[in-house]
């Protein structure tokens, strides 16, 4: 018997049942979590934690939570680039998810989420780096999404960490970019969620939010020069209620903004850049 | 007139306007002009001096003159390079370096056409030189063609640092070797 065993197989018991669990208390739709919209009312942002400097190996970086998103992203750069040669940097970024970022798990590398991301975020980072200032070189950031749920709140929260990761990397910046969502709640189902009123526009979506939205706004900005970077807006909306939800996001993003700002000061004086004494 | 604040800056930010007053200064590194206003463009401490501001973050790129470097091959034409720092900071950390090339023209001021690479330079010596242009694809075109740049330092054949005694000849003060080189201006001197 001991000659035949095979190592390389777990031997399994001839009998086995499965475990009996206890039933959960209450059904989802009223559980409280982090994704959930419990206590903040429609047009009041998430709870952002975010904090630099914790990827050491990197030039900068940066790790966000919010609502049910966890991101952390790294930036490497400026290094040079091989030929051809550019008069201008190129800005390199990579979104990927990990496997266990969401429910149900991904397969790695068949995964094609993340490219689109990855072009829109380029798209929403870019103008807010002095790229002329790096010629013959490259800025690669690469961001790992470790726990994801709604792709706009990943977008978004996405865009936040990333200008935070580049300013930590001391690369010339015009402003930080900070990402905002307002969706427009569709009308036809009358208002399932929780303490919806206000013309049915609700800030930061959840994901259960976010599968009854008649149209959405993912508005990349930077609020320290009033200027717009990106707008990704899906579904459908009239031009007027468009540029209040734009309006609204945009002052959303001025509180993120705040929050951006403090955590970057708060990893600058980690890092030493402090109140140098008097030469 | 040195001033400085010590208040960190975000990209974005305007500098105080304590350090913009009138006569309005020149722009340095770190800061940009947007719409009459003096801002930051990256974190850290806004500082002037004389008619220049500028803000001091952590680290800067390399594309930028006067750098520091590390002769890495020689060639009877030009030294290969890699750049280790610029404007006296270093540059960032990866795993790929910035490389440069001193061509043959570009080591010395005069007597251009004497110039004997070999005896201006030797793997693994510290070479300070001016930034030319941003050369080919691959490499920054370098100069030491000015009095205080060339070598800052360097080692023997039999591995002791040498001291510069003129400015083509340096010194194995245990061995009392000389060995040609082109000198880096001390400074200070």
């Amino acid at each position: 018997m001991s000659a035949t065993f095979d190592r390389r197989r777990i031997p399994a018991p001839e009998h086995s049942t499965p475990p009996i669990y206890e039933p959960l208390p209450s059904s989802s739709e009223n559980e409280a979590g982090p994704s959930r919209r419990t206590d903040r009312g429609p047009l009041e942002s998430r709870p952002i934690f975010l904090k630099t400097g914790l990827i050491s190996q990197a030039n900068g970086s940066g790790y966000i939570e919010s609502g049910g998103v966890k991101i952390a992203c790294s930036v490497y750069g400026p290094r040079p680039k091989p030929p051809p040669y550019s008069p201008q940097g190129s800005l390199n970024l990579e979104v990927k998810f990990a496997p266990f970022a969401s429910d149900p798990r991904r397969a790695p590398l068949r995964d094609t989420e993340p490219l689109p991301l990855s072009a829109l975020l380029t798209q929403s980072l870019l103008p807010t780096i002095h790229l002329h200032l790096y010629p013959k070189s490259s800025i690669d950031i690469y961001l790992v999404v470790l726990e994801s749920d709604a792709l706009s709140n990943v977008l978004s929260a996405g865009l936040t960490v990333a200008s935070a990761a580049v300013a930590d990397a001391g690369i010339d910046m015009y402003g930080l970019g900070v990402g905002g969502v307002l969706m427009d709640k569709s009308s036809v189902d009358g208002g399932v969620g929780v303490g919806v009123e206000e013309d049915g526009l609700l800030l930061d979506p959840s994901k259960d939010e976010e599968t009854r939205a008649k149209g959405m706004i993912v508005v990349g900005s930077m609020p320290a020069l009033g200027k717009v970077t990106n707008l990704f807006l899906t579904g459908e909306v009239d031009v007027d209620q468009a540029v209040d939800m734009i309006d609204k996001a945009i002052s959303a993003s001025k509180e993120t903004h705040t929050i951006l700002a403090q955590a970057l000061v708060e990893g600058a004086e980690e890092r030493g850049i402090g109140p140098v004494p008097a030469a | 007139m040195a001033s400085s604040s010590t208040q960190i800056l975000l990209p974005g930010q305007p500098l105080p306007s304590s350090l913009t007053a009138p006569p309005v200064p020149q722009l340095g590194s770190g800061v940009y002009e947007y719409g009459g206003k003096i801002l930051a463009s990256v974190i850290g401490i806004p500082k002037r001096e004389g008619a220049i501001v500028s803000v001091i973050g952590r680290e800067e790129s390399g594309n930028t003159p006067d750098v520091g470097s590390v002769v890495t091959r020689l060639s009877p034409l030009q030294a290969h390079v890699t750049l280790t720092t610029s404007n006296n900071r270093p540059l960032p950390e990866s795993s790929e370096e910035f490389v440069g090339v001193i061509r043959i023209g570009d080591v010395r001021l005069t007597e251009r056409d004497k110039v004997k690479m070999g005896e201006c330079f030797r793997l693994g010596d510290l070479v300070k030189a001016n930034v030319l242009s941003l050369g080919d694809a691959r490499s920054y075109y370098l100069s030491t063609a000015a009095n205080e740049l060339g070598v800052v330092y360097a080692t023997s054949e039999s591995g002791n640092p040498l001291v510069p005694v003129s400015y083509q000849e340096m010194e194995d003060e245990q061995t009392g070797k000389r060995e040609r080189r082109k000198v880096a201006k001390p400074e200070g001197i």
